[in-house]
């Protein structure tokens, strides 16, 4: 036996990387956002390694810091003293101006939550991002041992973020709004015309699309568009953007709209996913 | 044990690229560690050490990657297979041509994920994004092959010091 494995080592090295993908791809979920329930192996190995990524996000954000006082710090030069007073005085006004910061974020989201006290929310902290450049992932750890589902919404003061994708024990994918497969149901808080808003994952920003929207319905550059509620994921009025370009299609039955997501994903640090309303 | 510290090794270098792209605020741009290391283990290694020690990081490779199941590494097995062919004319030394093979890889490695979506989820529009984020792809993974090639020659030298002689085969 162990000879028959010698002999044909490489074509069984082979057949392991052609049928590892295969298999993937047999397994894999129906197109969209959600997936079904891991098996309890897959689940802890995967939280072990989103919890080594978690140390590693707070190590990396931990240099940063330390980088951004030492250059801050590093142009007095006369006497040793004051240099050190100087260094020192600086690493606290960083310090502060960070802890500040997260103040007016921690405030912003406090008040999300007193302007819809109907949303049962559980805050979530971004740990990483996906590692390719086509799809639009945020990596969350929760804060809390709530168990999350796929699709939940998640949120931030500013508007939506995205739905749950995959949930492993207290780690969670978000599929953002400007990612391909982000679907949500959407309506113009000006008329309520409504459409679908679709991610573009475009190269350089994080606009989306407004499928379906008739030709009919009068938008404007400029348009607030909120959650509709139809698609039974989000709650209704939660801003999702601004239309950012209208161009009537020549052809068709639909227009083609470009939004503007209200969210600046550049600069997440925590969210709140809805586990529930009221 | 070299591949065990690869393993290690390629592994950190992914959890640090998903934490440093949300540490930046970077969600466009990626450094596609995932092919590096494919394109690394496929000409610094013989067939099977290189294929047992990337199917040990396919899996961790698709958790991160976060894409439709498969897709992603599909494409880092294909860029395995052809860095493989690649090997025996490139030279010793991680350097300029690895970087090129890493960069042409990329190229193939959306080649082989168009394809598969061509055929098993015609209407995505994953399609479009990727159209648009090929030349990010291109330049992420040029600007990163050297210095992951380089720490994980670094790894290897350590562990193994025969093996940063280059390889001079004659006759």
């Amino acid at each position: 036996m162990l000879d028959l494995l010698e002999k044909h080592r490489r074509k069984l090295v082979a057949l392991l990387l052609v049928l590892m993908p295969v298999a993937a791809l047999g397994l894999r979920d129906e197109p969209g956002i959600g997936t079904e329930e891991s098996p309890v192996v897959v689940e802890w190995t995967r939280g072990g390694t989103y919890a080594t990524l978690a140390a590693t996000h707070t190590s990396l954000a931990w240099i940063g810091e330390i980088w951004n006082s030492i250059a801050a710090g590093g142009s007095a030069d006369e006497i040793e003293r004051l240099e050190k007073e100087v260094a020192r005085l600086q690493e606290e006004k960083s310090r502060l101006i960070g802890v500040l910061q997260e103040n007016s974020r921690l405030r912003e989201l406090v008040g999300f939550k007193q302007q819809h006290p109907e949303y049962e929310l559980v805050p979530a902290r971004v740990i990483g991002r996906d590692i390719t450049p086509y799809f639009r992932v945020l990596k969350l750890r929760l804060k809390s041992s709530v168990k999350l589902e796929p699709r939940m919404p998640v949120v931030v003061a500013d508007g939506v973020v995205g739905q749950i994708h995959e949930v492993q024990g207290h780690y969670a994918d978000v599929i953002i709004v400007s990612d391909p497969r982000s679907r949500i149901d959407a309506v113009n808080q000006r008329n309520r015309a409504s459409g679908i808003v679709q991610g573009l994952g475009h190269e350089r920003d994080y606009l989306a699309r407004i499928a379906y929207l008739s030709q009919k319905d009068e938008v404007r550059k400029g348009d607030v568009m909120v959650t509709g509620g139809m698609d039974r994921v989000f709650p209704k009025e939660l801003i999702i953007g601004r239309v950012a370009e209208v161009a009537r299609a020549k052809r068709g039955l639909f227009q083609e709209v470009k939004l503007e997501p209200s969210v600046d994903f550049s600069r997440l640090d925590e969210v709140f996913v809805i586990t529930g309303a009221e | 044990m070299k591949n065990l510290a690869t393993i290690v090794v390629g592994l950190a270098l992914l959890l640090v690229e998903s934490a440093l792209l949300e540490v930046l605020g970077l969600t466009q741009v990626s450094f596609q560690t995932s092919i590096i290391l494919a394109v690394y283990l496929g000409t610094r290694r013989d067939f099977v050490d290189g294929g047992l020690t990337l199917a040990a990081l396919l899996v961790p490779i698709e958790w991160l990657a976060s894409g439709p199941g498969g897709f992603h590494m599909l494409g880092v097995s294909a860029v395995f297979f052809v860095s493989q062919v690649a090997r025996a004319s490139i030279q010793g030394v991680w350097g300029f041509a690895h970087v090129l093979l890493a960069v042409l890889a990329t190229a193939l490695h959306m080649l082989v994920m168009a394809v598969a979506m061509l055929l098993l989820m015609p209407d995505t529009v994953i399609l479009t994004s990727m159209a648009w984020s090929s030349g990010l792809a291109l330049l992420g993974v040029a600007v990163a092959a050297w210095p992951v090639g380089a720490l994980l020659s670094k790894v290897d030298a350590a562990l193994d010091p025969g093996s940063q002689t280059g390889r001079l085969e004659m006759g």
